[in-house]
C-alpha cells in the first residue's frame, strides 16, 4: 500500500513538475578504442618511435631554453598523438617496445604538456614562485624523461610474437575485404 | 563839628595851582575801580559762560546717560535675540538722517563709529540709524533739548569661550590637543598669540589658563588653585587674573583678551534642528537630539546577525519596511523630540541618522532602499568590532549555485580583500597532419583541435592589513578563496576542412579575328575544371563537454614576488581542455592545405563570492553574458600547431562596491591579461565632479620600502569613530563615491519631509548635492550639550585664524587602522603635515555664516584651495563639531556707542516759522556758508534747501559713550562691564 501511494505521489509530482531530474552531465568522453589499424597509417617501427623521441626532444630542448615563451600546445598534441599509438592493438608488434614503456612515456609527454599548461595559462607573474616551481618541476621531468628513453623496455617476444600473428592475420582478412569490395 | 570849607583861614589857604588833585585821586581811584570793575566783569562773564559750558556738557552727559538706561533697558528686555540694534526712525518721529557723522553748529563732526571696523552690520546701522530727540516742555509747546543716536552690537558669538579651551583639570597650556574635531578643548590659545599667552609677570604666566569644570551634578563652582578659570564673565576673569598677578591688566592686555575670547558657562546645544513650523525660527520644541556616533558601550555590537540589524540601528525603521517609521514628534515614543525632560534615558544618544534614513538615490541597486541599506551597512561595519558582513543574508549561508541561489541585496564593507576580477582566458590550438598514401593513393589528413580554457580571479587588498587575523600573510586564517558561477551555454565546436574540390564552370572565351579586313570579336564558351575551396565540417570526436567545475573555486594568493597581504592576490582554475579529432582521406591531388577549429559558445559569469579565514565576506552578483566565436586557422605546411589565446574579463569599478550587475563593467575581449594589475577603470584619482577624488592612482594598498600607496578613504576601524572626519571613509554604495563632507544642502537641512505621516529631514541623494548635512545630525558627545562652540555666524579674522591654526592635513595616507584607538588618534590629528592657514580659507568660512546650520562649512568653497579635495574634506571633519552657525543665540555681550547733544531750539511757534539766515564756516575750506531757516520751536531745523548737514538750532553740548555690557542668558539681567567717556 505504501507502495503505491509513493508511487501515485511521485507521479504527480513528476508530472506536475514538482520533482525535476536534472540529466546527469554528458560526459562524452569516449571510452578507449583499441584500433587494429596504426594511427598512422604505418607501422609504428622503432624509427617512428625514434623520430618522435626526437621531436619531443626538440621540443624541450627550446622549451628549456625558453621556458615562459614556449607553448604547451605541442606537447598535448604529442599526447593526444601517443594516447592514439596507445590505442593500437600492434604497438609493440611493430616497435620491440614494451606497451608498459609507452604508457610511461605517455605519462611524461602528459606530464610536460599539464605542467607547461598550467604555467601558460597561469596568471602569476613571470617571476613568481610559482613559475618557478613550476619550471623546476619540469625540468626534473625532463631529466626523468632522458633517463627512460635512453633504455626503452624491450617487449616480452612471445607477445610480440604473437602479436605479429594477430596483425598478419588481420590484414590478410583486410586486404581480402578490399579485394572483394573492388570487385563489387 | 564840621569843617567850614569856604573859610579862609589857614588850612584853607593853599596855592590855587595845588588845586585839582583830587580830582586827579578820583580819577585815578575811579579808574582803578573801573579796571577792577572790567575784571570782575570779565571773570563774571568767563565764569559765567563755562559755567554755561559745563552745564551744556552736563546737560549732554546726563542726555547720554539717559539714553544708556534706556539702551540697557532694551537690553535686557529684548536682547534675547538681539544681534545689534540702533536707534531707528520707528522710535519717535522728527528724526534726521545721522549718516555716521553730523555737524555741529556748522563747524565740528561727530563720528559714531569711528571705534570699528565697517561690517556689513555696521553698514546697515550706518543707512539706518537716527536721531532720537530729547524733548522738554514749556507753556506754549514741546521744546527740543537735545538728542541721542546709539548703537548696539552684540559680540563674543563668534568668539572663543576660553572656558573650554583645555581638559577638566589641565592646563591649556600644558596640553596642545590635537584636532580631531570632537572638543573645543582641541583648540589651542598658542595659535591666537603665543607672544601674549606666554607671557610671564614676576616669574608667573600671568595667564595660566586651566579649566575645572563645574561638577556635573551641580552645586557651586570650585575656584581652583590658580584662580582664572573658569570664569563667569570677563571682569571675574580680570579679577582672577588680578589675584593672580598681582595688578589689574592692562588696557592692551584686555584689549587682546577681548578680542579673542569670552568668559561663561555657555553651553552648546548637541540638537539638530528641524522647523517644524517652517518660520525659519529656531523653536524651542524644534531640536531633536543627534546621533551619538561613538555609540554607548556595546551599541554597534547590537543585532549582530540580524537581519534588521541596518534598520534598528541607523534607520530609524522599526518595521523594516524601508521607511522611517519611529515618530521623532511623540514624546512617549524612543526617540522622540529633544528634550532634556524626555523621560527615556536613551534618548540622549539619538536614535538614527534621517540622513541615511531618507537616502533616495537607487544607483547599481535594485531599490534605493538597499542602497540605504549598503551605506548603512558600511557604517556599522566600520565601528563594529567583527570582519561578518552585515547583510540581509547571513554570510555564512550565501551560495552562488543552483535554482535559487541564496545572494543578499547588501553586503558592508569590512575590512577584508574585495573581488576585483575575473576574467576567461581561451585558448584554441590546432594541428593538421598528413599521413602517407595508402594503397589506393589517398592521403589521410588529420585535424586537431585542443580548447583550453583557464579562469582567473583577482581580489584586491585596499587596507593595510586584513581584518582581525593575526599572522603572517601564510596563515590559514587569512586564505582568500573566491567561488563563482562560471557557465557554458550552447556550444558548437567544429573541425572545418578547407576542401578542395573540382568544379565545372563555362567561361566565354573571346577571339578576335580579321575578317572582310575587319576585326571581328568571337565569343565561345568553353567549360573549364577548377578547383573551389569550400569549408566542410568534419564529424569530430569530442574528447568532453565544454564545461567548468560548478562552482569553480580557486585559492588567491598574492600577485607580488615577495609573499605579502598588500597589493592584489590572484588564481588560476583551468578547465579541462577539450580535444576535437577530425579526419578525411582525400587523392593526393585534392589534398586540403588548411583547416580551421571552429568554436562557439554562450559564456557566463554570474554570481562570485570571495571567502577570507574561510569565512564569506564578500558577494557579487555579476550577471555578465558573453558570445564567444572563433575559428582558429591551420595549415598543412609546415605542419606547426597553430595556437592563439582569447581573453575576456569584466572588472569592478570600484572593489569597495562591487555586488551588483552594474557594479561591473562589460565582459569585454582584451587584448592581454589584466589580472593582478590596475583595473583600467579603476582609478581612484580619475578627476570630476561625481567622485571622491584621491591622490593615488591605484585602489590597491601598496608599501615598497617607505613609499605607501593607498587611498585616504580607504580605512575599517573595526571600531567606534573618533573623529567626525571618518565619516568621509564611510563609502557611499556606487563607484569611488564616499560620504561627501564637501558639500551641503541648505534646504534639507532645516525644512522637514514627511514620510508615512511623521516628520523628518530629508536624506542624501546625488553625490554632488552632497552628505555634509549628516554633520549637523551627528554628535561626539553622549551629553545633550557639549562646551560652547564657535559661532561662525558672528566670527572676526583674528579668532578664525587662532582656531584653525595647528590643523594638520594630509593624515588620511598615513592612517593605519591596527593601530590602538589613542596611536590612530595621534596619526588622525597630526600625521599629515601643519597646515598654514591662508586668507582664502577665512574668507570662505566666514561666507558661509548666512548657512542655517554649522554643516554649511561645507560650502566654504575656497577651502579647496591650496589643497587637495582630501584635504577639504580633511578640514570639514575636523573642525564642523567644533562650530556652529547660529544667528539667534541670545546676547549676551554687548557694545554700545551712545551719542547725545544738548541744544537750544532756535525758532519761534508760528506756523511758518522764525525766518533766519544763519552762517557756517567750513573748519576745512574756510568757506562760509549761508543757509537760509524757518525755525520752529520743538524740532530740529533743517534749512530750506534741506541740507541734512545744516541745523538751525544750536548744538551746545556733546558726549559720547562707549560701554560693553553682559547680559545674563538667562535672566536678561544686563550689568554694565565699563562705560567710557570718550567726547
Amino acid at each position: 500500500m505504501k507502495l503505491l501511494v509513493m508511487l501515485v505521489v511521485g507521479l504527480f509530482l513528476t508530472f506536475t513538475g514538482a520533482i525535476a531530474q536534472t540529466a546527469p552531465k554528458a560526459a562524452v568522453t569516449p571510452a578507449p578504442v583499441i584500433t587494429k589499424d596504426s594511427p598512422t597509417d604505418r607501422p609504428i617501427d622503432r624509427n617512428a618511435v625514434d623520430a618522435f623521441i626526437k621531436k619531443i626532444q626538440d621540443c624541450l630542448g627550446k622549451d628549456l631554453k625558453n621556458y615562459q615563451e614556449s607553448s604547451y600546445r605541442q606537447y598535448a598534441f604529442r599526447a593526444i598523438e601517443l594516447k592514439e599509438w596507445l590505442n593500437y592493438q600492434f604497438l609493440e608488434a611493430d616497435s620491440g617496445i614494451d606497451a608498459e614503456w609507452f604508457k610511461q612515456l605517455h605519462e611524461f609527454v602528459n606530464f610536460f604538456s599539464q605542467t607547461k599548461r598550467e604555467h601558460d595559462l597561469s596568471s602569476m607573474p613571470e617571476d613568481s614562485k610559482f613559475r618557478t616551481d613550476n619550471k623546476d618541476k619540469f625540468e626534473i621531468g625532463v631529466k626523468r624523461f632522458n633517463v627512460l628513453i635512453k633504455n626503452p623496455t624491450r617487449a616480452n617476444q612471445q607477445r610480440v610474437n604473437y602479436q605479429k600473428r594477430e596483425k598478419e592475420k588481420y590484414l590478410k582478412e583486410k586486404n581480402t575485404a578490399a579485394k572483394n569490395k573492388a570487385k563489387r | 563839628m564840621f569843617k567850614d570849607f569856604n573859610k579862609t583861614d589857614g588850612a584853607m589857604k593853599h596855592n590855587k595851582k595845588e588845586r585839582g588833585v583830587a580830582l586827579l585821586y578820583v580819577l585815578g581811584i575811579l579808574s582803578l575801580l573801573i579796571i577792577m570793575a572790567l575784571a570782575f566783569v570779565s571773570t563774571s562773564l568767563f565764569n559765567q559762560r563755562a559755567a554755561a559750558n559745563t552745564a551744556r556738557r552736563s546737560e549732554a552727559n546726563v542726555l547720554a546717560l539717559s539714553m544708556l538706561d534706556r539702551v540697557v533697558i532694551a537690553v535686557q528686555e529684548f536682547g534675547e535675540n538681539l544681534k545689534y540694534s540702533h536707534s531707528n526712525e520707528n522710535a519717535r518721529d522728527m528724526f534726521e538722517v545721522l549718516d555716521s557723522y553730523y555737524v555741529i553748529g556748522g563747524d565740528k563732526k561727530s563720528y559714531l563709529f569711528n571705534y570699528y571696523t565697517p561690517t556689513v552690520e555696521d553698514q546697515k546701522i550706518k543707512t539706518n540709524i537716527r536721531w532720537m530727540p530729547h524733548l522738554s516742555q514749556d507753556e506754549n509747546g514741546p521744546l527740543i533739548v537735545g538728542r541721542s543716536a546709539f548703537m548696539i552690537k552684540s559680540y563674543g558669538r563668534g568668539m572663543i569661550n576660553a572656558n573650554y579651551l583645555s581638559k577638566t583639570n589641565q592646563k591649556e597650556q600644558n596640553q596642545p590637543e590635537r584636532r580631531i574635531g570632537v572638543d573645543m578643548d582641541e583648540v589651542n590659545v598658542e595659535f591666537f598669540d603665543l607672544a601674549f599667552f606666554s607671557k610671564t609677570i614676576g616669574g608667573v604666566k600671568w595667564i595660566e589658563l586651566f579649566n575645572q569644570r563645574p561638577p556635573t551634578s551641580g552645586g557651586p563652582v570650585p575656584i581652583n588653585s590658580y584662580g582664572v578659570l573658569p570664569a563667569t564673565n570677563l571682569a571675574d576673569f580680570l579679577s582672577r587674573v588680578k589675584v593672580r598677578i598681582g595688578v589689574d591688566p592692562s588696557t592692551e592686555e584686555i584689549k587682546t583678551i577681548n578680542k579673542y575670547f569670552v568668559f561663561s558657562g555657555e553651553t552648546s546645544k548637541e540638537a539638530y534642528w528641524m522647523d517644524l513650523n517652517s518660520d525659519g525660527k529656531r523653536d524651542d520644541d524644534e531640536w531633536f537630539h543627534r546621533f551619538y556616533l561613538p555609540g554607548k558601550p556595546g551599541f554597534w555590537e547590537q543585532y549582530i546577525g540580524d537581519p534588521d540589524r541596518v534598520n534598528k540601528l541607523l534607520l530609524l525603521d522599526t518595521t523594516s519596511n524601508g521607511t522611517p517609521n519611529i515618530d521623532l514628534l511623540n514624546p512617549s515614543t524612543i526617540g522622540g523630540r529633544w528634550r532634556a525632560t524626555h523621560p527615556n534615558s536613551d534618548d540622549k544618544y539619538g536614535r538614527g541618522i534621517p540622513w541615511l534614513a531618507n537616502f533616495n538615490r537607487r544607483a547599481t541597486f535594485d531599490h534605493s532602499r538597499d542602497r540605504k541599506h549598503q551605506l548603512a551597512a558600511n557604517l556599522i561595519d566600520y565601528c563594529d568590532s567583527d570582519s561578518v558582513p552585515t547583510s540581509d543574508v547571513d554570510p555564512d549561508t550565501w551560495t552562488v549555485t543552483g535554482t535559487n541561489p541564496v545572494r543578499p541585496t547588501y553586503t558592508g564593507n569590512e575590512k577584508t580583500p574585495y573581488l576585483n576580477e575575473i576574467q576567461t582566458k581561451i585558448i584554441l590550438s590546432a594541428e593538421m597532419t598528413q599521413y602517407p598514401p595508402d594503397s589506393d593513393g589517398l592521403v589521410r589528413i588529420r585535424v586537431k583541435g585542443i580548447l583550453d580554457a583557464a579562469l582567473d580571479a583577482e581580489a584586491i587588498n585596499i587596507y593595510k592589513t586584513l581584518g582581525i587575523y593575526p599572522g603572517d600573510p601564510y596563515d590559514p586564517l587569512k586564505v582568500i578563496e573566491t567561488e563563482f558561477r562560471y557557465i557554458i551555454k550552447n556550444p558548437k565546436i567544429q573541425i572545418v576542412i578547407d576542401e578542395p574540390t573540382i568544379e565545372i564552370i563555362t567561361v566565354i572565351e573571346e577571339e578576335t579575328v580579321i575578317i572582310n579586313g575587319e576585326p571581328v570579336v568571337i565569343k565561345t564558351p568553353v567549360e573549364k575544371e577548377i578547383i573551389v575551396i569550400k569549408g566542410v565540417p568534419l564529424d569530430n570526436i569530442l574528447s568532453n563537454d565544454p564545461s567548468a567545475p560548478d562552482p569553480t573555486t580557486m585559492i588567491l594568493t598574492s600577485k607580488t614576488t615577495t609573499p605579502s597581504s598588500v597589493g592584489y592576490f590572484t588564481g588560476t582554475q583551468i578547465i579541462d581542455g577539450i580535444v576535437a579529432i577530425g579526419q578525411k582521406k582525400y587523392p593526393s591531388a585534392l589534398v586540403p592545405q588548411s583547416a580551421s577549429f571552429v568554436v562557439k559558445f554562450d559564456m557566463e559569469i554570474e554570481n562570485a563570492k570571495l571567502k577570507f579565514g574561510g569565512k564569506n565576506v564578500d558577494y557579487c552578483k555579476i550577471e555578465k553574458t558573453r558570445n564567444f566565436n572563433k575559428a582558429l586557422k591551420v595549415k598543412l605546411d609546415p605542419g606547426e600547431a597553430e595556437s592563439k589565446p582569447y581573453i575576456y574579463t569584466t572588472q569592478a569599478y570600484d572593489p569597495r562596491q562591487n555586488l551588483n550587475k552594474g557594479d561591473w563593467n562589460s565582459f569585454n575581449e582584451v587584448t592581454s591579461t589584466n589580472i593582478g594589475l590596475r583595473n583600467p577603470s579603476s582609478s581612484p584619482s580619475h578627476s570630476g565632479t561625481s567622485r571622491a577624488v584621491e591622490n593615488v592612482s591605484d585602489p590597491a594598498y601598496y608599501k615598497s620600502g617607505s613609499t605607501i600607496r593607498h587611498m585616504s578613504t580607504a580605512h575599517i576601524r573595526n571600531a567606534p569613530m573618533i573623529s567626525p572626519w571618518e565619516l568621509a571613509f564611510i563609502h557611499r554604495g556606487y563607484r569611488w563615491e564616499t560620504l561627501n563632507l564637501k558639500a551641503y544642502d541648505d534646504e534639507k537641512a532645516r525644512t522637514f519631509v514627511t514620510v508615512g505621516g511623521k516628520k523628518y529631514l530629508a536624506g542624501g541623494g546625488s553625490y554632488t548635492g552632497g552628505d555634509a548635512n549628516i554633520l549637523d545630525q551627528i554628535k561626539m558627545t553622549s551629553d545633550t550639550t557639549s562646551g560652547k562652540k564657535l559661532n561662525l555666524a558672528d566670527v572676526t579674522d583674528g579668532v578664525l585664524y587662532g582656531f584653525l591654526g595647528g590643523l594638520h592635513l594630509g593624515c588620511g595616507a598615513h592612517l593605519d587602522d591596527t593601530k590602538s584607538s589613542a596611536d590612530f588618534l595621534e596619526l588622525l590629528a597630526r600625521s599629515g603635515p601643519e597646515a598654514s592657514v591662508p586668507d582664502s580659507w577665512i574668507g570662505s568660512i566666514k561666507d558661509t555664516r548666512h548657512s542655517s546650520t554649522r554643516a554649511g562649512l561645507a560650502n566654504a568653497g575656497r577651502l579647496q584651495e591650496g589643497s587637495t579635495e582630501a584635504d577639504r574634506t580633511e578640514i570639514i571633519g575636523k573642525i564642523c563639531n567644533l562650530v556652529e552657525i547660529y544667528k539667534d543665540t541670545p546676547m549676551e555681550y554687548f557694545d554700545a556707542i551712545i551719542l547725545s547733544q544738548s541744544i537750544n531750539d532756535v525758532g519761534d511757534r508760528s506756523l511758518s516759522g522764525l525766518s533766519l539766515k544763519k552762517v557756517f564756516k567750513d573748519t576745512g575750506s574756510q568757506l562760509t556758508i549761508k543757509k537760509d531757516f524757518n525755525a520752529k520751536k520743538g524740532q530740529i531745523d533743517s534749512p530750506v534747501d534741506n541740507d541734512k548737514n545744516y541745523i538751525a538750532d544750536e548744538v551746545t553740548g556733546q558726549c559720547k559713550l562707549l560701554v560693553r555690557g553682559y547680559r545674563d542668558p538667562t535672566t536678561g539681567k544686563v550689568q554694565l562691564i565699563s562705560v567710557k567717556t570718550v567726547e
